[in-house]
């Protein structure tokens, strides 16, 4: 189970996802031929947990279900199976009313910043549609406040009433963090927010998204699928493959010392900068395509694709757990680990030189 | 802040500069006025010719209708007066133009030029009533079916198919012939022959194709994120339907309601011709066509000015009709109702 122990952890997480199952039905053959019905398995069983102030990452494949992970979480989609707990609260069952004063409490940035922001509505109004949704800030009061926001995020705040077509990427995901944060939520589920941006502009996001993690003490639960950004913002890790999370620990050890053979193969696909240690890298390449959703392979799921898979593996499902080596926080779900002085040809950890925060793009 | 480089509205940091401090209250700053895309498509239909010259001719016939009275007037004949002696040959065939019947006159020695723009009122009237019905229904169902989905939109996309299977001539005359003689009692309103039963069929038979248009749209756009955005931070479905789906296929609808206003009109004018519109002795393009059938051969001006009227009238629309969606849609490619 990944739920730290009390000692660690003395109040509850802000939000918990218990055993969270997600799966979709699809018709596989014709509709003439009455096609049997099948099931792509989405997000098969994740439990997962983040703290207040704590950013936890959760990287993977394309595919592997982080997004409808985010989205379970935010409610945005229903659970098969399992719970979301938001504060003490189980919100899969509440409704839409009763759900209301949480989505104050809970935003999503999301990936797209071309899609995210409603073409035809000026800046402005897309920023105040939280004051006029929940009702908060007075009608007269909401100019004011969307140009407090504007300026927090970096936007000049004479630019109200431009439409999103005037603006650059970077800008309005600009403009999408302070749509998030116009609520003043504790947890922003951040959806690969800076994986359609330029290198140079993702740094200016992930600056912007620390900074204002330390000025209004938020948590994240942050998505992306290239681990070099989740090691600089995060304070956990979790891996997931093919609907399931197969490894999660700390930054400074999931990352230095993976148990999961498929986290170091994530690992060594992470670029290093330095040539000499470019040199002594070592490239994994995993063979083979990440096997289909709708009929996942039995046992642990990587094992098709896994270097060191043994017959164990197609029978028994390995639980995500503490392996013998590791701290108590990093949990990884293989029956043979990694050993953790394997040596590995990860770079160090290490905050990049790039990542400086920059004026607006 | 510097301004992206090739980002459309980059020009207007220095074009929309104009202060605006009344209404920048407690914080007085200089407000950015952004170019809205109706802005930009009003640009670009400024710059359609084609286009203009049809306003215009769509304007001169809206004046007509609206001073047909004044052009009665100016002639001196009311549009029902019988001219039995004055407006007919001695035959009893129509008069040719001339001085005193600017367009000469018709089977009944009733003055051509006054029928004509009294006609204006009726095509127009039924052309914008039944396409804004027809635009209200397909409208209201295409959203409600392309937002929730599942069950509403099987329903609706089966009353869709099933509208459009039924031949709008054939039902559009029963309903019609049916209504002429025993009325319709809808409550207080009584609907007997003329424009109100005729704008109903209309609306009812057009419906189904902006329903389908307007279903398309919206599941596309249901799935963008700024949809899920909005659900995100607790915003109903009627709100999300009406401040951010609806706003989003507008265009579609206005581009669709000007190419519906000529063939609204047109159906309209069927039905006159075939009887079961419009009642006589009201001024009506299909009703006037209808009659001068048998008079073409004497006189080529009883049929001529009503359907140059028509034709006019359809054509103004229809170029109209495709300035605005170049000009809302630049990138579409020639779609039609």
């Amino acid at each position: 189970m990944t739920a730290p122990t009390a000692a660690d952890e003395p109040t509850p997480p802000l939000l918990r996802l218990e055993d969270v199952v997600k799966h979709y039905p699809v018709r596989a053959a014709s509709r003439l031929g009455r096609g049997r019905r099948e099931l792509v398995h989405a997000v098969d069983g994740v439990t997962l947990s983040v703290s207040r102030g704590e950013t936890v990452g959760l990287v993977g494949e394309t595919g592997c279900g982080k997004s409808t992970l985010a989205r379970l979480a935010m409610r945005l989609l229903d659970v098969t199976e399992g719970r979301v707990v938001f504060d003490g609260v189980d919100l899969t069952r509440l409704s839409a009313r009763r759900l209301r004063p949480y989505r104050r409490r809970m935003q999503m940035i999301f990936q797209d910043p071309y899609g995210s922001l409603n073409p035809r509505r000026r800046v402005g109004s897309i920023i105040a549609e939280p004051f006029a949704v929940h009702g908060v800030v007075a009608r007269s009061e909401r100019r004011r406040a969307v140009q407090e926001l504007m300026e927090l995020v970096g936007l000049n705040p004479e630019h109200y009433n431009r439409f999103p077509a005037e603006f650059s990427g970077g800008q309005r995901q600009r403009i999408g963090v302070a749509r998030a944060l116009a609520l003043r939520p504790e947890l922003l589920v951040c959806d690969e927010p800076v994986s359609a941006l330029d290198v140079s502009i993702q740094a200016q996001i992930v600056n912007l998204l620390s900074r204002l993690q330390a000025e209004f003490g938020l948590s994240y639960l942050f998505i992306a699928h290239d681990l070099s950004v989740v090691r600089h913002l995060c304070d956990r890790i979790a891996v997931m493959y093919l609907g399931q999370v197969v490894e999660i620990g700390p930054v400074g050890e999931l990352d230095v010392e993976p148990r999961h053979p498929y986290t170091q193969a994530l690992l060594s696909a992470v670029p290093v900068v330095d040539p000499d240690e470019g040199a002594r890298h070592r490239r994994i390449v995993l063979s083979g395509d990440v096997p289909s959703p709708i009929d996942p392979p039995s046992g642990c799921r990587f094992r098709t694709r896994c270097p060191n898979a043994r017959a164990l593996c197609a029978v028994e499902t390995p639980r995500l757990e503490v392996r013998p080596g590791s701290g108590p926080r990093h949990h990884a779900a293989c029956h043979f680990p990694l050993e953790p002085a394997e040596p590995l040809g990860a770079p160090r950890r290490q905050p990049p030189a790039d990542l400086r925060e920059g004026g607006p793009c | 802040m510097l301004t992206p480089p090739g980002v459309a509205g980059s020009r207007s940091l220095e074009d929309g500069a104009a202060g605006d401090p009344a209404s920048s209250g407690a914080a007085p700053r200089r407000v950015i006025q952004g170019r809205s895309p109706w802005l930009l498509a009003f640009e670009r239909f400024r710059r359609d010719r084609f286009a203009l010259v049809a306003l215009g001719v769509i304007v001169l016939i809206v004046c007509a209708a609206i001073f047909a009275p004044l052009i009665a007037a100016g002639t001196g004949h009311g549009v029902n007066t019988q001219y039995s002696t004055a407006g007919l040959t001695a035959t009893g065939l129509p008069r040719p133009p001339s001085a005193v019947f600017p367009l000469g006159t018709d089977d009944l020695g009733r003055t051509l030029l006054v029928r004509v723009a009294y006609g204006a009122r009726v095509s127009l009237m039924v052309g914008v009533l039944a396409t804004l019905l027809t635009v209200t229904i397909g409208a209201a169902l295409g959203l409600v079916a392309g937002y929730f989905g599942r069950a509403v939109d099987t329903l609706i996309a089966r009353a869709v198919d099933v509208m459009l299977s039924i031949p709008f001539l054939l039902f559009a005359i029963a309903l019609a012939s049916v209504v002429s003689v025993t009325p319709l009692h809808l409550g207080p309103l009584t609907l007997g022959q003329g424009v109100p039963i005729v704008v109903l069929v209309i609306g009812i038979f057009s419906w189904a194709t902006v329903a389908r248009v307007v279903r398309g749209q919206v599941i596309a756009i249901r799935n963008r994120e700024y949809i899920e955005a909005a659900r995100a931070m607790g915003a109903s479905s009627w709100r999300i339907i009406v401040v951010d789906v609806l706003p989003n296929v507008l265009p579609t609808i206005i581009v669709y309601a000007t190419l519906l206003i000529p063939v609204s009109i047109v159906a309209e004018a069927a039905l006159s011709y075939l009887g079961v519109g419009v009642p006589p002795p009201t001024a009506d393009w299909g009703a006037m066509i209808a009659e001068a059938q048998s008079y073409y051969q004497q006189a080529w001006w009883f049929l001529a000015f009503p359907s140059i009227a028509l034709l006019l009238t359809t054509l103004a629309f229809n170029v109209v009709g495709d300035g605005v969606r170049d000009a809302i849609d630049p990138r579409a490619t020639g779609f039609r109702p």
